[in-house]
């Protein structure tokens, strides 16, 4: 059944003052009416909406496998704030936030459902500007070595230069590796990720470079690799460290000489891409020990950049934290306030062996287990509860309390204490007095 | 609309599809129908679950079924890109019943308003060079 959409009916001159994208539909999934708002977001009129499959006409990312109105429908509740996105007719991704309910006839009869949706786009910029002094493409942080590769990227993306990220695992190489790509002039194009470390030779070699028919059994047509895929783009080698020495002559003859040859071809194919290659482990140690090929080395080491550690940013944990309960507020129907004192002071005597990635589990670990909306111990994973009834000690006077209060200052500034003294408001001379009068020296971190 | 799919005497056509129609947002879809085509008649139709990798991973998955053809309903500028660099033309903003999608090709019907997304009046299908670049068709 459609409704037929007049122009002096009240409800639709309340539905189109309204913001918000607001359609409603019948049990078959039928658009039943689709406000001004909602012309707006998706670009399709109203006329052309009404009496479809909302499906049709929504297309978010979650009509297949996740549908809030369908969920809705099913146990009777609401759903507020999923964060999803929509594809609009050009091809453009709109990040939406979506609202779903039940929608009931006079005698209280189901007869359908109504979603609202607001666009995100704006506010999504809005709060990027926001956080612009401690955030970068997406990379989040204050530590002043980050902040120095802030500075740096912009330029390196300009260059067109190979280049070189090295980190542990976990803190961020594809995020910068990303960020080169979005500053760069090839942004239009792809970038192409590809984790060298997860596939044998042969597979390796297909994947970068392709194969023309024949080249093997099973080989029926020409198949571009990943190195065609990313014409005018970027490729990111992830863990190059793992590629073989066979391998890495066929990657040395690609970056010198900017051509490949797919699997079975006598062809050279000229490749135009940039390269950023990234790895775990220290590539300079393992061309000392002989794993790795010097020249290649010299050849992908054009600019060179080193992420630290998360142990080794330690003021950017609250943060970080801060950042992810955000985001899975906007992606789950739950909605968390604000971390304890307590649980930041776990975090921040913690080491992270899994760097931002590891944090990250915890927080959606500690997001999906509270219950209230503040995070508490309790949430945390198993494995920080003894570890933090173990490793802090009770507090038998102000003086301990205090002692402790400045270690942990001095650890989340990663022991500046002109950074120390700036976050506590206090002069670098009472610091290091009070430092002194509780025996806190810089050889204790 | 500049989409037309007349000539199938040989090739392999993929659709995502969803509860038996053409899945509304290729970049979330799960399912495919592959269609086999030979000498003008359709001779094999086969179910694949698409892989769910990142969508560089699922266009190389989808060029290895050999697949020339991709039909889909809306999809991102960005997997409309790598799925057209791993050899395949992308037939988007298509919608509607597969079966009768599927009918629909070879007797050249794929304009009719049914099989198209509304506020897509733009389907488009880009001819490309063996590696990868575009030309408009």
């Amino acid at each position: 059944m459609i409704y037929n959409y007049k122009q002096d009916n009240f409800t639709d001159i309340i539905l189109d003052s309204i913001a918000d994208g607001v359609f409603t539909i019948d049990s078959e999934w039928k658009i039943t009416s689709f406000n001004r708002a909602a012309e707006k977001i998706t670009s399709i009129p109203r006329e052309e909406a009404l009496g479809q499959r909302c499906s049709d006409i929504f297309r978010a990312s979650i009509c297949e496998n996740n549908c809030a109105l369908k969920q809705t429908l099913k146990a009777g509740r609401p759903i507020v704030n999923k964060a999803v996105y929509i594809i609009d007719s050009s091809g453009k991704k709109i990040p939406i936030s979506v609202a779903t309910a039940v929608l009931r006839d006079a005698d209280g009869r189901v007869i359908g459902g109504v979603e609202t949706f607001r666009d995100l786009s704006e506010i999504m910029e809005l709060r990027r500007q926001l956080h612009q002094k401690y955030s970068y493409q997406d990379i989040i942080s204050k530590n002043s070595q980050m902040l120095k590769i802030f500075d740096i990227l912009p330029t390196i993306a300009e260059s067109d230069s190979t280049v070189l990220v090295e980190g542990e695992s976990g803190t961020g190489k594809e995020l910068v590796a990303r960020a080169v790509h979005n500053l760069s002039p090839r942004k239009s194009e792809p970038i192409v990720v590809i984790n060298c470390g997860a596939m044998p030779d042969t597979l390796l070699e297909s994947e970068l470079f392709g194969y023309v028919a024949g080249a093997f059994t099973d080989a029926r047509k020409d198949k571009p690799g990943r190195f065609a895929m990313a014409e005018g783009g970027t490729v990111l080698l992830d863990e190059i460290a793992d590629v073989s020495p066979a391998m890495q002559v066929r990657l040395l003859r690609v970056i010198q000489e900017h051509t490949y040859q797919p699997l079975g071809s006598t062809q050279p194919v000229k490749a135009d891409v940039r390269i950023i290659a990234a790895s775990n482990q220290n590539l300079k140690k393992l061309v000392t020990e002989g794993k790795f090929r010097e020249d290649l080395y010299y050849r992908i080491n054009v600019i060179r950049i080193e992420l630290p550690p998360l142990r080794e940013r330690k003021e950017d944990i609250p943060l970080l934290m801060e950042h992810f309960i955000e985001r899975f507020n906007r992606l789950k129907p739950k909605q968390i306030d604000s971390i304890a004192p307590e649980v930041l002071a776990v975090l921040m005597n913690y080491d992270f062996p899994g760097n931002v990635r590891e944090l990250e589990n915890i927080a959606e670990h500690a997001f999906v287990l509270c219950r209230n909306s503040i995070i508490s111990m309790n949430d945390l994973p198993e494995n920080f509860k003894p570890q933090y009834e173990e490793s802090i000690p009770a507090v038998n006077s102000f003086e301990d309390l205090e002692a402790r209060f400045l270690v942990e200052a001095l650890k989340r500034n990663n022991w500046s204490r002109i950074n120390t003294a700036r976050e506590l408001g206090i002069h670098k001379t009472t610091l290091w007095r009070k430092m002194k009068k509780y025996g806190i020296d810089m050889a204790s971190r | 609309m500049n989409f037309e799919l007349t000539d199938v005497q040989s090739m392999k056509i993929a659709i995502a599809t969803w509860n038996e129609r053409v899945s509304p947002v290729m970049d979330s879809a799960r399912n495919l129908m592959v269609v086999t085509y030979d000498e003008g008649a359709e001779v094999s139709r086969e179910k694949l679950v698409l892989p769910q990798v990142e969508i560089c991973s699922r266009a190389g998955f989808i060029a290895d079924l050999g697949v020339q053809v991709l039909i889909c309903g809306a999809i991102s500028r960005q997997y409309e890109m790598l799925l057209e660099r791993s050899g395949i033309q992308v037939a988007a903003w298509f919608r509607g019943d597969v079966d009768a999608l599927i009918a629909a090709i070879p007797r050249g019907e794929l304009k009719q308003a049914r099989f198209i997304l509304p506020g897509c009046g733009q389907q488009r299908i880009r001819r490309r060079n063996r590696f990868g670049q575009n030309r408009r068709a």
